[in-house]
């Protein structure tokens, strides 16, 4: 019955891999002053064949997509540091696969990759951390019946910043500015003592997006977004839109408090088209559909979309949480 | 929850996408599959391949060329799709020639084409 739901929420549709910008998002989400770490590590694949997936030379080809991501930043392993400093690097490569052998495609220009390397630092007593790197994707090149066509690497310098609860967000290229999103992400301290079904982890955040960098519909565009906890951290909803109108809404369940484990219901307009989407997570295990997260990060719509997948910040241990969340201050009602 | 207290049930996680990832190899079907018959008098057929001539992404050569009345071996095609097949084959007085063809290549198909003579002797695919 839930695969037949499932499969019954699909639509036809794919967008360029664009991974980058939303592991950004994370990056600013998931990393504070406190944090030790952060880790995403994933095998990513929609489990029915597309055809939508045009090759310049093969033709039309059947086939799945794929995505794999190893991308982790580390600050120095001394917890009681006051200022720590820290090393990011990371590999992503994607694209089109024709089976679930989870092998390689025959064309090595089906399969895109990219690195990132950057420099991380925090000052823990005034809550400031702060992130700087380089992130390049390789060319593509093949030549065909309609001539060559080729894809220029791309190159782009980013940096994240979080001071207490503001953060900042910023990629630049040759041709300016990518990307820039300012946000407020709270800690998890109530916002009331006595309204312990409102707290923690109030979200809100204004983006504004480069053309290419707009996973949404292409245009420079600004956009924003509130997340609120509606039922302490076991429930949330979210919503963002943009000058191009409304973008989606989600509501998002979670029987942990670190946020790995629960069931996404989502709808969302991407292309101008009305996506619903669902997503249950389980510790390395997600199962999607339309997920506006999903669609953001691995540029697959309307299958069913499997993750092996690996994702946390951690600050000692024994604490760690999906990107966004913070465990509850002692004593608070979860 | 601590890290420890999600060893086994991402354990059994691990186990449940196994099983289930194990199911869709099943359920996939396989690769496509191509057999080639020659009914033509004047072609020979040399090669025959996925993609662009000059770079083929897949190419098959048949060496000695597949003569008129024979049948080239069962080849399973890399990829499924609509895929542009190309042939290359040379005639009795060793001319070449690169015909183009659609192949519309399901997953798990088994696609048999005739090559084969018109009444104005052009080369037809079938």
């Amino acid at each position: 019955m839930f695969w037949t739901l499932l499969i019954g929420l699909a639509v036809s549709g794919s967008d360029p891999t664009s991974a980058w910008p939303q592991e950004l998002e994370d990056f600013q989400r998931g990393l504070h002053a406190k944090a030790l770490g952060y880790l995403d590590v994933g095998q990513i694949q929609t489990m029915e064949p597309n055809s939508t997936i045009g090759h310049p030379t093969l033709g039309q080809l059947d086939g799945f997509r794929e995505y794999r991501r190893v991308l982790g930043a580390m600050l120095g392993p001394d917890s009681s540091s006051q200022v720590r400093l820290g090393l990011e690097g990371g590999w992503e490569g994607g694209g089109w696969t024709p089976d679930l052998y989870l092998s390689t495609p025959p064309d090595p220009n089906l399969f895109h990759a990219s690195w990132s390397a950057g420099l991380c630092g925090s000052l823990v007593a005034s809550k400031l951390f702060g992130m700087a790197g380089l992130h390049h994707t390789d060319a593509m090149d093949w030549s065909g019946p309609g001539g060559n066509r080729v894809l220029a690497p791309e190159t782009d310098l980013w940096t994240v910043v979080r001071w207490n609860r503001a953060g900042l967000l910023a990629a630049t290229d040759r041709r300016g500015l990518c990307t820039s999103r300012l946000s407020y992400l709270s800690d998890p301290s109530p916002l009331s003592r006595d309204a312990g079904w409102f707290f923690p982890q109030l979200e809100a955040s204004a983006d504004w997006e480069r053309a290419d960098w707009n996973r949404w519909n292409g245009n420079d565009e600004w956009a924003g977004t509130l997340r609120v906890p509606l039922l302490a951290q076991r429930i949330s909803a979210r919503v963002e839109a943009g000058s191009d109108g409304f973008r989606l809404a989600q509501v998002s369940s979670d029987i942990d408090p670190q946020g790995e484990v629960g069931m996404d219901l989502s709808w969302s307009v991407r292309h101008g088209e009305d996506l619903p989407g669902v997503r249950m997570r389980i510790p390395f295990l997600t199962f999607s559909v339309n997920d506006p997260d999903d669609v953001d990060e691995f540029a697959v719509r309307g299958s069913l979309v499997w993750s092996l997948r690996f994702r946390m910040t951690w600050e000692d241990s024994q604490t760690w949480y999906s990107p966004g969340r913070r465990p509850a201050p002692p004593g608070a009602k979860s | 929850m601590k890290f420890r207290d999600l060893v086994i049930p991402s354990l059994a996680a691990l186990a449940v996408g196994a099983a289930l990832t194990g199911c869709l190899v099943d359920l996939y079907g396989g690769d496509p599959q191509l057999q080639i018959q020659v009914d033509s008098h004047r072609w020979k057929l040399e090669s025959e391949g996925l993609g662009d001539t000059l770079s083929p992404v897949w190419m098959v050569s048949f060496d000695p060329p597949v003569d008129g009345g024979a049948v080239t071996k069962v080849q399973n095609l890399p990829v499924a799709g609509n895929l542009n097949l190309f042939l290359r084959l040379s005639d009795t007085l060793g001319k070449d020639t690169v015909v183009r063809h659609l192949l519309d290549a399901g997953v798990g198909d088994f696609l048999k084409l005739d090559l084969v003579d018109d009444s104005v002797g052009t080369l037809r695919i079938r």
